[in-house]
């Protein structure tokens, strides 16, 4: 399945003043029920801040501190200075040390310290002190505590723009992930020594706000999932009577089994007939997949198995095995066919058969 | 691949030749000729009983040694080096004996012939530059030995007795090694084909060289004086030679015959390890650790072959070859190494007889009881008698010892310490992409993709289908711009086609292996028809170097690097898949000679050219089948094409473990097996193991069904992952024992009994492992383990690294292993760094924080080390590293470097420390640059592991923290 369209939704458009409003609102929520204690709290924080490790955010406030030795004593040598700016900027605004990095907006309601002055991990049998959320250390067990730091194996940073978690490996990692880099919120660069090659789709930090073309992405995504899926009454109106296990749920499938598609791959050309037979020709030619059996779902994807092919030369009296990956598309339509095994055939396949309903593509 | 069912011995032919039907016709009917009726392995290699010389040399069993030496003939050469003439009495051949003193407990016998007719092979480019030791030679002309001292090491004796010959080397006079005291020495002297004609000047060399020597023998030895002297009658001496044995000449084996154009040379000797019950070491075999008695079987067999779905619990040979063999019993650790890289059989002959060695030795022992020896018998089919005893006498020092003489290991690249993924074969640049996106997907890290055969136009290393990989790289920045890195097959057989660069320019400047009439050698490998580079050449080698850089290697990229196989070398129809003996290598040297070494030499020469693309800036990596002594230096190996079965992974653990005893620190198992198909549990459990064994890679035969992770139900896929995720949070301590490994040859997968000397129940202990001097580890090897019954040795207790649980030592004890977990416990008294935070590689982790793991002794304290550099470069050799010495006693963890001289500038720090096995302190105090502060702590007074969180300290400086 191509992740991508795991995701399919209507991006709104940028949400960076909405954003802000919410971060202003939020700080000063925090900063009214936290006044009272700050002066209470002032010492052990300090005392924390100073053990803090890397959170360069607490570094602006207290980096009269003594820390000398304690690491790193101001933002990692790598930053960029254009992103460090930027950094403090962001710095700035925070009250408490407390910035809800890699919280998804929904989550945030629980990310608000209670009385006393903890938090309670998501899993709602931990309460750690509130100081510990996204100070780089990890407090609780599920990892809810550090949603915008690598400090937890299984936490999760969530990725406002792109609306997906990420796992807490990809934070401040060198590489940029989410489309508009706050998940390199650091700035941290991949050791330069390294000179890693620069290749499309790879962005290393500092990051560069990409999502723009993200959405544009998602957008004609989106547009192509919504034509494709209009398709798909056409493909159950032909399948009339043939619903059930083998053709979909609603016969989608039965259109497929009427016509034949061509492939060129390097060597090789494949005809492929659903259902029927499919076959390998080049120097020679291999039948390598008969009849068919529908294995999935519209939501993790259709699989047409086509088993039963020649059995020359396979290893263990196995016989050759065409299986079609299908994935929604405007037409039918093979994409990429490899023998991905020995005698085991993988085709992607697009087709409107496999489009989610219209409906439900309006829903998200 | 239907052949593969009716004919097994040719399966190995036509694996690959699905596509190739004229070639696969060749094979049919090359394979009709065969005899079809002997099992796959047996029938392909050689017994000892269908090779002549290892029958000569087994048959040599004289009642009294031929071989004398006598006092006047005491030379000293040099003040280390002393020199004596042997002769051998039987037909009067002299030969001369070096006896070297060598630094750090370490002696060298060479015995070859006095006036060969031709010159004896020599290994080259192996020993090291080892500094000498004074040694003055006692004679004692009463009993008729002399006696070595060595200068530095008082402690050591050598004795020579002179008739018969035999030396003894003594530690604290205590009998270590004894020669020729089972009178098995046998060395086959160069000499004459006989011809019809009976007189020729074939006993030219045989006429005595020392006269007087001849005199003084001649009393004791006057037989063979007499048959010596009767000149005349050469054709009736022929026939009556004892040593005139049939195969001497010629030997056919299957449908290849050997021409032997020198005749018999082939060497032997006994070298008994008095007072040891146990040896180790001559991979490569598929077999337990400790070796096992050959008597009334097959003697270990060295001789490097590319095996078809090997067998286990098996003496005969594989890929690699190491004639180095360690001896250890509770209270000393020696090592003996044979240098030859000539096909070689080792017998091997435990006995309890006190009669035995120690029974002739000046009464030695006498009336004492029954003291274990073992008495090993070197056989070489040619060379001279070369000889290197390491006294040890701790595990470390034989180890220190071996590696002075043939190199440490290579340091390598961070990366290639981690998770490899291979697979026969991803077939084009979508199926790369399509990988590398799994492993993100999935959350599953890995550092480096390989490509096998089936990237090259035609098996045409050096070259790409460009079908299939039309922008190889795009492809290989597209990984290498996370941080990953690929790695390409290139293999020492060359398609014969002159349209190709490599064949064509080594076949103008005359590079290829010829046959004995001159014409290009040609055999059967992948690509079909091919030629073998004559990498004996250091022509050759540099030329094959000159391959590397970006400009020629088309579509290469610095970061990709290689893998060679296939050098043992394979040829498909040749003797025992092998090249033919009797070809000429360029110097003039027969392959016989040098057969063992092709491999390494391909491997040195890939190191050269890696390093010469980056200007000798970038550490190179090269992983390779075949091995030899001295491997280390070059790079990794894998233990070959294995079989997806139980057994298979449980021996991953004694081969590998052998190899490391042999010095080669980074080895590793093909996870999952290459041949057939796991299941998932087995796959799930190979991960768990593998991820605790130094070279990590999964790699699988074309014919099986894919297994990356993510293909298997999720429960497994999760433990897969947890099983890649622990090897790359214990990076920092696996690249400590690299480190370690490079500096002073420690092996970092190790037996028990390396940790533990004195513990005799350890000296058999192969099924569990030691990871540097902290893990224990344990893997499953049988479905269905819910329970593993782990032996803890030791007196410091050991703590579960999961569970924390403790474990009071020495104990056997049951310990859950579920099919998400395997036994593996630190031992108390040792501190082990781990990264907590696993990226997507190991190079986005560089600058991550680091959290001690200090499981304290019951009295109190725990030692560790933590070795940082950049991870690929060679500023480690310029002080560019930062080496810490971690102690923890009286309550205080102190971070010391080992050399303050050496730093390397990083913004890793100290994230958290666990102390395993303390009290509940009531406050923690650490101290950097003289400033102290306050830290942070939990308790957890079940299992009593006291947690530090966030000393934040950077990791490079000095530090203490003391609790309180």
């Amino acid at each position: 399945m191509e992740p991508s369209q795991r995701h399919v939704r209507l991006m709104g458009g940028r949400s960076n003043p909405f954003q802000t409003l919410f971060a202003l609102f939020i700080t000063a929520l925090f900063f009214m029920f936290f006044q009272a204690s700050i002066l209470k709290n002032l010492q052990r924080q300090q005392q924390m801040l100073i053990n803090s490790g890397s959170e360069v955010h607490n570094k602006g406030k207290y980096s009269h501190l003594g820390q000398m030795a304690v690491a790193p004593p101001e933002i990692a040598r790598s930053v960029h200075p254009k992103f460090a700016q930027k950094l403090m900027k962001e710095i700035g605004m925070k009250v408490n040390g407390t910035l809800l990095r890699g919280v998804k907006k929904e989550h945030r309601k629980y990310y608000v310290p209670s009385k006393e002055g903890t938090f309670t991990c998501l899993s709602g049998n931990q309460t750690v002190a509130w100081i510990s959320v996204n100070n780089d250390y990890c407090d609780c067990a599920d990892g809810s505590d550090e949603p915008g730091t690598s400090a937890c194996h299984n936490g999760k940073f969530y990725c406002e723009p792109e609306r997906h978690f990420l796992p807490s490996s990809r934070v401040n990692d060198g590489i940029c992930d989410c489309c508009d880099g706050s998940d390199e919120w650091k700035g941290v660069t991949v050791p330069p020594d390294l000179e890693l090659p620069v290749s499309e789709g790879v962005q290393l930090a500092p990051c560069s706000d990409t999502c723009r073309d993200y959405d544009h992405m998602k957008l004609r995504e989106h547009n192509i999932l919504k034509e494709a899926a209009s398709l798909k009454p056409l493909y159950i109106e032909k399948g009339l009577g043939h619903g059930g296990e083998n053709y979909g749920p609603n016969g989608e499938f039965y259109f497929l089994t009427k016509k034949c598609y061509v492939f060129k791959s390097p060597g090789y050309m494949y005809e492929l007939c659903p259902y029927a037979n499919a076959t390998q020709n080049g120097k020679d030619s291999w039948l390598i997949g008969t009849g068919g059996k529908l294995e999935g779902n519209v939501e993790d994807g259709y699989n047409l198995v086509m088993g039963d092919g020649k059995g020359d030369h396979c290893p263990q009296g196995k016989k050759r095995t065409t299986i079609i990956a299908f994935t929604c598309g405007v037409e039918d339509k093979v994409k990429y066919v490899s023998e991905k095994e020995t005698c085991v055939y993988g085709v992607k396949f697009d087709t409107p058969a496999a489009c989610p309903d219209l409906e439900t593509i309006e829903l998200t | 691949m239907f052949v593969l069912d009716y004919f097994p011995t040719m399966s190995i032919y036509i694996k690959q030749s699905k596509r190739c039907l004229g070639f696969q016709l060749l094979a049919i009917v090359f394979l009709m000729i065969m005899d079809e009726t002997e099992a796959v392995d047996a029938g392909n290699f050689k017994r000892c009983d269908q090779s002549a010389f290892c029958q000569r040399q087994r048959n040599f069993k004289p009642e009294i040694s031929p071989y004398v030496t006598n006092i006047d003939s005491l030379r000293k050469i040099d003040n280390s080096h002393f020199a004596l003439d042997i002769t051998n009495t039987q037909n009067n051949k002299a030969f001369v004996l070096d006896l070297f003193a060598l630094e750090d407990s370490t002696l060298r016998l060479k015995i070859n012939e006095a006036q060969p007719i031709a010159e004896r092979y020599e290994v080259p480019n192996t020993i090291e530059d080892v500094k000498a030791q004074n040694m003055i030679a006692v004679p004692n002309l009463k009993n008729g030995s002399i006696v070595f001292h060595l200068g530095d090491n008082t402690n050591i004796q050598a004795v020579i007795s002179c008739s018969p010959f035999r030396l003894d080397i003594y530690d604290e006079k205590e009998p270590v090694f004894s020669v020729n005291s089972r009178n098995l020495m046998h060395i086959e002297h160069l000499r004459q084909k006989p011809v019809p004609k009976p007189h020729e000047e074939k006993t030219k060399p045989e006429e005595p060289e020392n006269p007087d020597e001849e005199q003084a023998e001649q009393g004791e030895n006057e037989e063979e004086d007499k048959q010596e002297e009767q000149e005349p009658q050469e054709e009736e001496k022929e026939e009556s030679d004892p040593d005139d044995q049939p195969g001497m000449w010629e030997e056919t084996f299957k449908t290849h015959t050997d021409s032997k154009p020198r005749g018999p040379e082939s060497i032997g000797l006994d070298t008994s390890f008095v007072n040891f019950a146990h040896v180790y070491g001559i991979p490569e075999h598929a077999d337990k650790m400790a070796l096992k008695s050959t008597v009334g079987s097959e003697p270990y067999r060295l001789y490097n072959l590319d095996v078809f779905e090997y067998e286990l619990d098996s003496r005969a040979a594989l890929y690699g070859s190491i004639p180095f063999m360690i001896g250890h019993n509770s209270k000393r650790t020696v090592g003996l190494l044979w240098l030859n890289a000539a096909e070689t059989w080792v017998d091997v002959d435990s006995t309890e007889d006190n009669k035995g060695v120690l029974g002739t030795l000046f009464g030695y022992f006498a009336g004492e009881e029954a003291v274990p020896e073992v008495n090993v018998h070197w056989m070489s089919e040619s060379g001279v008698i070369d000889v290197y005893f390491m006294l040890g006498r701790n595990p470390a020092d034989v180890m220190r010892q071996y590696t002075k003489l043939t190199g440490t290991s290579y340091m390598p690249p961070m990366w290639a310490t981690t998770y490899h993924q291979s697979r026969w074969n991803y077939k084009d640049e979508q199926d790369v992409k399509t990988v590398d996106a799994g492993f993100d997907e999935h959350d599953i890290p890995y550092d480096c993709l390989w490509l096998d055969i089936e990237h090259t136009d035609g098996k045409r290393y050096f070259t790409w289908d460009t079908l299939k990989f039309p922008d190889p790289v795009q492809m290989q920045n597209a990984l290498a711009a996370k941080g990953r890195k690929m790695v390409t097959i290139i293999d020492p057989h060359i398609k014969v086609d002159t349209n190709y660069h490599i064949y064509r320019e080594a076949q103008n400047k005359g590079y290829f292996i010829k046959n004995k009439d001159g014409s290009e050698f040609k055999g059967w490998c992948w690509p079909g028809d091919s030629a073998y580079l004559d990498l004996t050449l250091p022509e050759v080698r540099d030329w094959w170097a000159s391959q590397f850089v970006p400009e020629v290697y088309k579509g290469s990229t610095l970061n990709l690097f290689t893998w060679n196989d296939m050098n043992e070398p394979s040829v498909f129809n040749g003797p025992e898949i092998t090249m033919h003996k009797d070809i000429i290598h360029g110097a003039g040297w027969e392959h016989r000679h040098v057969h063992n070494l092709y491999g390494i030499l391909l491997q040195m020469s890939t190191v050269k050219g890696q390093l010469a693309r980056s200007q000798g800036n970038e550490r190179p990596f090269v992983l390779s089948r075949a091995f030899y002594i001295g491997t280390q230096k070059y790079g990794a190996i894998w233990t070959g094409d294995n079989t997806a079965e139980w057994g298979h992974l449980a021996a991953s653990v004694p081969m590998l473990l052998s190899i490391g005893l042999c010095g080669i620190a980074h080895s590793g198992a093909d996870v999952g097996g290459f041949f057939k198909n796991p299941d998932p549990e087995m796959l799930s459990r190979w991960y768990q193991a593998a991820a605790y064994q130094p070279f990590f890679r999964a790699h699988a035969h074309i014919d099986t069904s894919r297994r990356e992770p993510w293909l298997y139900d999720d429960k497994y896929r999760d433990i897969i992952r947890a099983a890649i995720r622990e090897r790359y949070e214990l990076l920092p301590y696996w690249y400590t024992l690299f480190f370690q490994a490079h500096k002073s040859g420690e092996p970092p997968m190790r037996p028990l009994w390396y940790e533990f000397p004195a513990d005799v129940s350890t000296f058999d202990k192969d099924d569990s492992h030691m990871v540097g001097t902290a893990l224990l580890v344990q893997p499953v090897s049988k479905p269905n383990t819910q329970v593993t019954s782990v032996y803890l040795p030791g007196a410091t207790g050991w703590f579960d690294v999961k569970t924390y649980q403790y474990y009071p030592s020495p104990n056997t004890v049951s310990i859950s292993t579920p099919l998400d977990k395997i036994a593996v416990l630190q031992r108390g008294g040792t501190i082990v760094p781990r990264k907590m935070r696993v990226r997507r590689c190991s190079a986005l982790m560089t600058h991550d924080p680091y959290t001690l793991f200090v499981a304290v002794s019951p009295q109190g304290t725990a030692v560790g080390q933590l070795y940082m550099d950049d991870g690929h470069t060679f500023g480690f050799q310029n002080l560019k590293y930062n080496y810490k010495n971690l102690l923890f006693q009286n309550n205080v963890l102190i971070s010391k470097s080992a050399n303050p001289d050496a730093s390397w500038d990083s913004d890793a720090w100290l994230e958290r420390v666990v102390f395993m096995g303390v009290s509940r302190p009531t406050k923690i105090e650490m101290t950097v640059d003289g400033q102290v502060h306050p830290l942070e702590f939990s308790y957890e007074s079940t299992t009593r592991v006291l947690t530090v969180r966030k000393p934040g300290v950077k990791m490079q400086k000095d530090w203490s923290i003391a609790i309180q």
